[in-house]
């Protein structure tokens, strides 16, 4: 528990920061939308991995009404704060390609 | 003279044309996640049905801007699930909104549902329905329907009926309309439809080939940028897309 309270307050500190660093995409997928996920927005999927690895989960949305594009990040680091750091980075400059195709 | 004459005839006609439109309200709700997660929000439904032809469209209630916050980008069109029917040409068209939130019309097969009906019955708005339900583009769909009312028609694409629908669902509840109320109103624009029928629209295969090249596009951006800052192979990303009808 300490431990998610621990990287949700690294993920407002790496907010004020804005670090940002971009990952590779290594899935395209197209669904139907039946697909169940646990959780949303800000990924506040934690979880300790294997040996002493971090596991960080963020995820943004483009809601077209019907259609919906979901982009997730996943990073993994030896603290969860190095982990949280490079989930956000990684979405902030997913989502920013995203309003510059857009835009 | 003439002219008066010509005047009161095209009164008359405005008149007849005004009295054979009526406009059914539904209100519900749609969940954009469809069912991964809650983004619930309301909708009014409005069909208006004009002889042969009816044009369904739903609104999020209250006020809506698209918007970019935080890490949800917002492009949702101010109308959605826009279908307009045209049952003498066998004809439906629908509208998508993209990325730049243009609207394209597509043409789809009216009334393909192949309805299984029950003797389930209940009362919306004190009208009898009887039960039906289908399987369409991947989810399947209960619909409430009036036989007292003989419009084969109802929200969305769904219809061919024999009588309105005046309740339909997903079997998940992430699309929900309930009729609530009908008023006669002066007709409505068909010319933009029309004019697409006459000049030829696209099938549902392209547009779903449209959409394709809207998720490759960002894709391959994302991709780009992506590779240009791969720095450690610690980070995975991933971008899922996820369409409202089977595509696929």
């Amino acid at each position: 528990m300490k431990k998610v309270i621990l990287s949700v307050a690294m993920m407002f500190a790496a907010f004020l920061t804005q670090a940002a660093v971009g990952k590779p995409i290594e899935e395209v997928k197209i669904k139907s939308g039946e697909e169940k996920v646990s959780t949303l927005h800000w990924g506040e999927e934690t979880s300790p991995g294997k040996e002493t690895l971090c596991t960080i989960t963020m995820k943004g949305r483009i809601d077209l009404g019907p259609i919906e594009a979901e982009v997730s990040c996943t990073t993994s680091a030896a603290t969860c704060e190095a982990a949280t750091v490079r989930a956000i980075g990684c979405l902030s400059a997913a989502m920013r390609t995203v309003r510059t195709v857009i835009l | 003279m003439r002219v008066y004459i010509l005047i009161c005839c095209v009164a008359m006609l405005g008149i007849a044309q005004g009295q054979t439109t009526t406009m059914f309200v539904y209100e519900g709700k749609f969940n954009s996640s469809f069912g991964r997660a809650d983004n619930f929000r309301q909708f009014e439904g409005t069909l208006i049905v004009s002889g042969d032809r009816s044009l369904f469209t739903m609104k999020e209630s209250g006020a809506h801007l698209a918007s970019v916050q935080g890490n949800n980008i917002d492009l949702r069109p101010d109308s959605m699930f826009t279908v307009f029917k045209d049952v003498e040409s066998n004809s439906l068209l629908f509208e998508f909104s993209d990325l730049n939130q243009r609207t394209h019309l597509f043409a789809d097969t009216l009334f393909p549902m192949d309805w299984k009906t029950s003797e389930e019955q209940r009362s919306i708005g004190g009208i009898p329905c009887r039960k039906a339900v289908t399987q369409f583009k991947g989810r399947g769909y209960t619909a409430w329907y009036a036989p007292t009312i003989t419009i084969p028609d109802g929200p969305w694409k769904l219809g061919g009926l024999p009588g309105l629908i005046l309740e339909a669902y997903d079997d998940e509840d992430n699309w929900h309309m309930t009729f609530v109320s009908k008023q006669e109103v002066h007709g409505f624009d068909q010319d933009h439809f029309l004019a697409a029928m006459k000049k030829g629209t696209e099938g549902f295969p392209a547009f779903a080939t449209h959409v394709k090249k809207i998720f490759s596009r960002l894709a391959t951006s994302l991709g780009a940028q992506s590779s240009a800052n791969c720095i450690d192979c610690q980070t995975k990303s991933v971008i899922k897309f996820h369409s409202w009808e089977k595509i696929d």
